[in-house]
């Protein structure tokens, strides 16, 4: 027995080594269960019970099983057909663009111009605010009667446009295609407040790639002869690769899994469910909204967004299988 | 012609120019908040007000429930932000400091987690909070987002971090493991825990579709959800909208500017998009 005035509780080697070890193992499952709970709860089950309510006629209730019919049904649906290639619309003008603009300001800030610090904070700051507020701001922006787009088009000379409110493509504003053809006007706007919002989180993580490149590197390449261009093409740009790909998949999931900014610039709200003008902005993730929320077809919206979250899971193992190492986090 | 002023000269303007293109629209926000509601109504648009109306927060903050909004918001978010930490921090512990036999399983149900976007998800939470009887509750807007495996990984990573030395030291003196997470690894780890805490705070004071579909009482909404319904509140009211996307957007400019050096690490290490 431990004698009256020692303060611990049974001395280690009262207890075996295996003893030790099963007590430890049973303290770590301990630590590990409430995150383990809340994550099985509320993210590992819903995946798979997604995929459940999805075989079923389900509105209101859960009616009757039907298989895969909800997926043959979203194959020849057109208008989810339509958000499928919206969506891509939607991610190839926004990724490429934002993460050029993200690399030429960070390359920008890492020349070592003074007040740099305080410019990736103002490049960043559109990120911090929320895509709500964002997309009110920028909706009083594009504002067709009272906006200072449609102000600066008219200082230019240049037509004024109904932007939130056109449902034209902009191939055929330009004189270029059908007035079918996307991107609508409509979601052009949206394109490019989305471009303004995440340039800067493309632009803090290409500078920290940026700073991990050796300096002896870039010293030795200038030093036979390199600058600029040169420098960047052979350089610089292949070492941050790993960068790139890492904002490459981040980018685009988010993209493709978009709802927010475009719901609200989309005409959600107000008993409205997005997509407007006339379904122009409807992508994926407005497209299961729309059918979860408004028209209430849980099992037909439950398929959607069934074969969005395999596409992305797929698209995820794709990029980590073809670039090997992911990210840090796992040792 | 490019000398070396005139280059430096071109990348100045250029990251001014920039600075400025991205800055205009939060300008425009808050000085049309400040126009009475004829003069936003004007068209051109005037470059500044012709005169500062304050008064105009005060007729936004009285026009629709903002308090109610901020407090459910500021629940909601630190809620989650405790609670998140809490779960977090043990799980983290376990995973880098202990023996946890299936520790490969572990990992990969988490590393599987991650890859399940949260809007694909949407619908069967949903359903869970309804048979729970959470809806229109703070169970609901809090509980979901209680664990998150970006925190648990990144605080691995902080945790690991900590010399093991001195875990062995503790324990010649008696000390449990719970007693040397809390009273040496915390407090060794403060930076990679306001990482955490500030980009939680952050994603969820912004969140709107989850908290959109889980409340239906003004009551229970958060900012962003109030914000939207304000929109039809004020109708062409551009200025009292403009005042009011101000109030939302305010509180995290401010942590911004208190936090900026943790928040720009921590978006950098953990490509956490927002």
């Amino acid at each position: 027995m431990p004698a009256v005035g020692v303060t611990t509780r049974a001395p280690a080697r009262l207890l075996t080594r295996r003893q030790r070890h099963r007590r430890e193992a049973l303290l770590a499952y301990l630590f590990l269960l409430p995150a383990l709970v809340v994550l099985g709860a509320f993210h590992l089950f819903p995946a798979f019970y997604s995929f459940y309510m999805s075989l079923y006629k389900w509105e209101i209730i859960q009616e009757r099983f039907v298989g895969l019919r909800n997926y043959v049904r979203l194959a020849g649906d057109p208008e989810f057909l339509r958000s499928l290639g919206l969506t891509l619309v939607y991610v190839v003008a926004t990724v490429p663009v934002e993460m050029a603009i993200g690399l030429a300001l960070a390359l920008l800030l890492f020349q070592g111009l003074r007040a740099r610090g305080f410019f990736r904070l103002l490049y960043f700051m559109p990120n911090i605010t929320s895509l709500v507020a964002a997309g009110m701001v920028w909706g009083w922006i594009f504002n067709k009667d009272f906006g200072f787009a449609n102000a600066a088009l008219e200082a230019l000379h240049l037509p004024q446009q109904r932007w939130l409110l056109e449902p034209r493509g902009v191939l055929n504003l330009l004189g270029l295609g059908p007035s079918d053809s996307a991107p609508s006007e409509a979601l052009l706007a949206i394109i490019l407040v989305t471009i303004w919002f995440f340039l800067g989180f493309h632009t803090v993580v290409y500078l920290s790639g940026l700073t991990a490149i050796p300096a002896e590197m870039l010293e030795a390449a200038r030093m036979d002869g390199a600058g600029g261009w040169r420098l960047f093409r052979h350089i610089t740009f292949p070492l941050l690769t790993p960068t790139t790909y890492f904002l490459v998949l981040v980018a685009t999931i988010g993209a493709m899994t978009s709802f927010n900014l475009v719901y609200i610039m989309g005409g959600g709200g107000a008993g409205g469910c997005g997509g407007q003008p006339l379904g122009t902005t409807r992508i994926v993730g407005l497209f299961v909204f729309d059918r979860f929320w408004c028209q209430t077809r849980l099992g037909y919206a439950s398929a959607a967004a069934f074969f969005l979250m395999v596409v992305v899971v797929a698209i995820t193992a794709l990029n980590v299988r073809f670039v090997g190492r992911r990210v840090q986090y796992v040792d | 012609m490019w000398t070396r002023p005139v280059k430096r000269g071109v990348l100045y303007a250029l990251m001014v120019g920039a600075g400025a293109l991205v800055a205009f629209p939060f300008y425009w926000m808050v000085s049309s908040s400040l126009k009475s509601n004829a003069e936003a109504s004007r068209f051109p648009p005037s470059l500044f007000p012709t005169e500062l109306l304050f008064g105009n927060y005060a007729r936004a903050w009285e026009a629709t429930p903002f308090l109610r909004y901020f407090i459910n918001s500021a629940i909601m978010s630190i809620g989650t932000v405790v609670l998140e930490l809490a779960t977090a921090t043990l799980a983290a512990y376990a995973l880098a400091r202990m023996r946890v036999p299936g520790r490969r399983w572990i990992f990969g149900i988490m590393l599987a987690t991650l890859m399940i976007p949260p809007e694909a998800i949407l619908i069967p939470n949903f359903i869970i909070i309804k048979t729970l009887q959470w809806y229109d509750t703070y169970w609901a807007l809090i509980i979901p987002f209680a664990a998150s495996v970006f925190a648990i990984f990144l605080l691995r990573q902080t945790f690991l971090n900590v010399p093991h030395e001195l875990y062995e030291s503790a324990v010649l003196d008696g000390c449990s493991h719970l007693r040397y997470l809390w009273q040496i690894v915390v407090p060794l780890s403060r930076s990679g825990l306001a990482v955490v805490a500030l980009l939680t705070f952050i994603r969820t004071w912004n969140a709107f579709q989850w908290p959109l579909i889980v409340t239906g009482s003004k009551d229970m909404r958060p900012i962003q959800v109030g914000l939207l319904i304000f929109q039809s509140d004020v109708s062409t009211n551009y200025n009292l909208l403009m005042a009011g996307s101000a109030m939302a957007v305010l509180p995290l400019i401010l942590v911004f500017f208190v936090a900026q050096r943790q928040l720009v690490q921590g978006i950098a290490r953990t490509g956490l998009r927002g």
